[in-house]
């Protein structure tokens, strides 16, 4: 059978287009102009009732409306590229390929473009249950194809199901191989408009309850793979920005410049790891402290800490050193010392009275940074997530009057005065602590985890990382606080938790630890399989760097050599034929091409029938061939090479 | 070529209305000298058409009524003491016929079933030694009804293959029947009928017919054809030699009704599915019938160029 020639309006097959094309756009309707969605409904529905009434569509009418849309499309995005107004675009103009469907040709062309807008999906969402409903996307284009491709259209879902499902199964082994294989390029395949979102976590800004707002946020910030050896909670300080301005109520960024030559100072690596950075739409990122070497695609900054070119708007993989390194051979220039001690004049004098008077009474400044923290232990300080608003003068507000506060309080109040002691300082902001994932064996870091601590310049010593909220008392922890306390840095042993907390281990925890192992695994594993990965994959199997290009060779020389293999075998089976039966199938051809619907089953007086209903002309042409066709094949046993000349000839014709 | 069989479909038409397809087939078969089967319920005219038939080409006419107490005397005939004479004389059965016309043969048990058909095989009846020749020529039409009617023994496949076709007639055309309710056609129309051949004209036409010509290439079709029903999953044995040599001569009667002396792929096509229908077994459970699936292996087995 011809399917090529059948009617597409057989069997179900208008409405199992309709249905793929409903799967196929489900998830971008979350996503694209509500109008738009709106419009393919509508479109679809016309269709179904088209069908049902059996009404065609007015081209002219279609002309218009699809002016329209593209009119409504430039009209929302002001323009007609672009990710989301090209998406927007292609789902119209697929919606309205099936509404003016009406030739095989047409519908497996919807049906191939719909493997194409499956795709954009991924656009907007590479979570796993987008790839696993992409998945079942596949299998019913696939269907869609097998059914367009039967006689008998639309009959048996079931055995319609099953050749789809088995093509489907047949091509893993391909999809794996090229997913292993195929060449990666380095940036992505598509590249995505930065979106003026809002960043979310830390921010390059830290006053008064900056950081405790992120405390109710269960968000990932990122995940981290230890290679070896792994630091204990309480050392795990990610570290982020540095904020070293202050105006009396905020601090702020420094102004920083990127280390471009070697660091010389001495250090010696402790862990190494690897991070999975959810994005965050910044430019910072953050590593396990000390910082030292950039990642691929960041810079270290003078302040040790990072930051990349580009904001951060999809996941960033990296892999970095942490180390521990000596500062006190380099000291702190005039101008730093006087970056890290300048303060505000106009505000908090009693606190920086204070500090300067307090400092008196210390010999040294480690004394007198000790002699701080056990004032805040031993003081009514309270660690709290809802301490009362400070208006002007945060520092002498939280220090003398209402001392309740989150860790951005303690360490800006600390900082303020360490800073009025004659002491260098700097606040730091990163995160803090991690949770362990044992069923994916990573780290998940939480923007719950936010936390701001200081570093103090110690002469003999270099920077030296102080956080005092570690310093107060456990019993004036507020409760939901007390398991992050407990696990921060206690430089000063004697202020080490005396309180031990442990959350519940639930099972619905488990669960949620098992779901975010599988969600880690499909995002870092699968969705970012990037170049690197296939290096270091390839590697493994002893292709170099240098040689990987190769491997394109090797593709590109397999695909040729399939296609030429491929076509000598077809040619050698048409050359095989005796002459008569080639013009014979030529003749079928031509008459194929002019229309008639004949097929491989029929025989020569049907199709003969067949070219008189189809068109008068057509015959009148081509019937002198098929007649002599006839006369040589079922009249006489012998062929007259004269006869085959003519019949040759008479196929020409046609 | 005009075909001397034209008023002969004229004729069996006027009586079986809309039904010319089955007709053709029905004289196709004759000409074939094979044997035909018909399954289809009672009153659709199955008796109509041998009783036409046997009247159109002057043969003569027996019908049995088989039932599940008949016995295979009733058929062949059995040896009966003449008193006078005193010796067994054979009384022929109404099996001595040119044109049997076995009403409801499903009814009967197979023993009974088995002594027609082994008279159709042999074209002799052999009783108690003495071995009687059947009229040539001869031609039985079965009828039965549809195997899943109470009280039917279904034919084995054994003897179904002893049937060169095997065909439904169905209900006719709504208007048709009007016309046949009208009483204007059917059995009312029968005794106007005039015998339009001879007992010589036929055999002659049916040594025509088997000399038609028949080519390698055609050949070449047929043997695609049943290699395709023994390589399809879809039935439980393929079309066995005979089969094939049955539908050969088919095609060839079917090619002389239509006024050709050669043999074209499309009589095959014409005559394949009433000839391998009945010798063919679907093992699909699905609701696809074996018809359908044998138009659809004719459909997908292209025709040698």
């Amino acid at each position: 059978m011809n399917v090529k020639a059948l009617p597409i309006t057989r069997q179900g097959l208008i409405p199992l287009l309709i249905m793929i094309q409903a799967v196929v756009l489900f998830p971008l309707w979350f996503y694209i102009p509500f109008w738009i969605s709106a419009v393919t409904i509508a479109l679809l529905l016309a269709k179904y009732g088209m069908y049902r009434q059996g009404v065609k569509a007015s081209r002219w009418v279609l002309l218009v409306v699809v002016l329209l849309c593209v009119g409504g499309v430039f009209w929302q995005f002001k323009t007609l590229n672009g990710r989301d107004a090209g998406i927007g675009l292609i789902t119209l103009m697929y919606a309205f390929k099936l509404l003016e469907a009406r030739s095989y040709r047409d519908a497996s062309l919807i049906l191939f473009i719909s493997f194409f807008i499956v795709v954009t999906a991924f656009f907007y969402s590479e979570a796993i249950w987008m790839g696993g409903y992409l998945l079942i996307s596949v299998l019913c284009i696939l269907l869609g194809l097998v059914a367009l491709n039967s006689p008998k259209g639309v009959q048996g879902i079931g055995s319609l199901g099953k050749i789809s499902g088995v093509t489907l199964l047949q091509a893993i082994p391909i999809m794996i191989l090229l997913f292993f294989f195929f060449p990666r390029s380095s940036a992505p395949l598509w590249s995505m408009p930065t979106e003026n979102q809002a960043g979310s976590g830390i921010d390059d800004t830290m006053s008064p309850g900056s950081i405790g707002a992120l405390h109710t946020f269960d968000d990932i910030a990122f995940r981290v793979d230890f290679e070896g050896k792994v630091p204990p909670r309480s050392e795990m300080y990610w570290r982020g920005l540095v904020l070293s301005e202050f105006d009396g109520f905020t601090w702020f960024k420094e102004q920083h410049t990127p280390i471009r030559q070697e660091l010389e100072l001495p250090m010696t690596p402790t862990y190494q790891y690897r991070i999975q950075m959810e994005p965050n739409n910044r430019n910072w990122i953050f590593g396990l402290e000390d910082l030292a070497e950039a990642p691929d695609g960041a810079y270290l900054f003078s302040d040790f800490t990072w930051n990349r070119r580009r904001q951060t708007t999809q996941r960033f993989i990296y892999s970095a050193q942490a180390y521990d390194i000596d500062f006190s051979q380099r000291p702190l220039t005039e101008f730093q010392m006087n970056r890290y001690l300048q303060l505000p004049t106009d505000s908090n004098d009693d606190s920086r009275e204070w500090a300067e008077e307090q400092r008196q009474n210390h010999q040294s400044d480690e004394a007198f940074i000790r002699w701080i923290l056990s004032y805040i232990h031993q003081g009514e300080f309270y660690y709290t997530l809802s301490p009362p608003v400070i208006e002007v003068d945060s520092v002498d507000g939280f220090w003398f009057d209402t001392q309740q506060g989150y860790c951005e309080h303690y360490a800006g109040a600390f900082v303020y005065i360490m800073r009025s002691a004659g002491i260098p300082a700097r606040v730091v902001t990163g995160y803090q602590g991690a949770e362990y994932n044992p069923y994916g064996d990573y780290y998940i870091v939480r923007q719950s985890d936010a936390h701001a601590w200081t570093e103090v310049w110690l002469d003999d010593e270099g920077w030296r990382r102080i956080d005092p909220t570690a310093a107060i008392h456990p019993s004036r922890v507020e409760e939901d606080l007390r398991s992050d306390a407990s696990s921060r840095d206690g430089w000063m042993e004697e202020f080490g938790s005396d309180v031990g907390f442990d959350a519940p281990e639930g099972l619905l925890q488990n669960l949620a630890l098992r779901w975010d192992a599988v969600q880690n695994f499909w995002s870092e594993t699968v969705m970012g399989y990037s170049q690197d990965m296939q290096f270091n994959w390839l590697r493994k199997l002893g292709i170099e760097r240098h040689q990987y290009r190769y491997l394109g060779y090797g593709l590109l020389a397999t695909i040729i050599l399939a296609g030429l293999i491929f076509g000598y075998l077809v040619l050698r089976g048409t050359q095989r034929l005796e002459p008569v039966t080639k013009h014979y199938l030529l003749l079928l051809k031509k008459l194929q091409q002019q229309g008639v619907a004949c097929d491989r089953g029929m025989g020569p007086r049907d199709v003969l029938q067949l070219t008189r209903d189809t068109s008068q002309k057509l015959y009148s042409r081509a019937a002198p061939a098929l007649k002599t066709y006839i006369t040589m094949r079922y009249q006489q046993e012998k062929l007259s090479p004269e006869a085959v000349k003519q019949f040759k000839q008479q196929v020409s014709r046609v | 070529m005009n075909s001397p069989i034209l008023p002969v479909l004229e004729q069996l038409n006027k009586v079986v209305l809309g039904k010319s397809f089955q007709v053709k087939l029905a004289v196709v078969c004759l000409l074939a000298k094979g044997h035909l089967l018909i399954e289809d319920l009672p009153g659709m005219g199955k008796t109509t058409l041998g009783q036409a038939m046997a009247k159109v080409f002057g043969l003569d006419f027996q019908r049995i009524q088989f039932t599940s107490d008949i016995l295979p005397a009733d058929i062949v005939g059995a040896n009966i003491f003449d008193r006078e004479k005193s010796t067994f004389e054979f009384h022929p059965g109404p099996v001595f016929s040119q044109l049997v016309l076995a009403d409801e043969i499903n009814r009967a048990t197979p023993k009974a079933q088995s002594a027609l058909l082994e008279a159709m095989e042999e074209q002799q009846v052999t009783v108690e030694g003495n071995t009687y020749e059947l009229p040539n020529p001869f031609f039985v039409i079965a009828t039965q009804n549809p195997t899943h009617q109470i009280g039917t023994y279904p034919l084995p496949e054994s003897q179904l293959d002893r049937f060169l076709f095997k065909i439904n007639l169905g209900y006719p055309d709504p208007d048709l029947e009007k016309v046949l309710l009208k009483g204007e056609s059917g059995r009312t129309k029968m005794p106007s009928l005039e015998s339009l051949l001879d007992l010589d004209t036929l055999k002659e036409l049916q040594l025509k017919v088997s000399k038609l010509t028949v080519t390698e290439h055609l050949l070449q079709y047929v043997m695609d054809l049943i290699l395709a029903t023994r390589q399809s999953p879809d039935f439980a044995h393929g079309l066995s030699p005979r089969a094939g040599l049955a539908i050969v001569s088919a095609a060839k009667a079917w090619a002389f009704v239509d006024g050709r002396d050669y043999v074209l792929p499309e009589d095959i096509q014409q005559v394949f599915v009433a000839s391998a229908r009945h010798r063919l077994q679907s093992v699909k459970t699905s609701s696809t019938s074996t018809i359908e699936l044998i138009e659809e292996l004719i459909n997908d087995t292209p025709v040698p160029a």
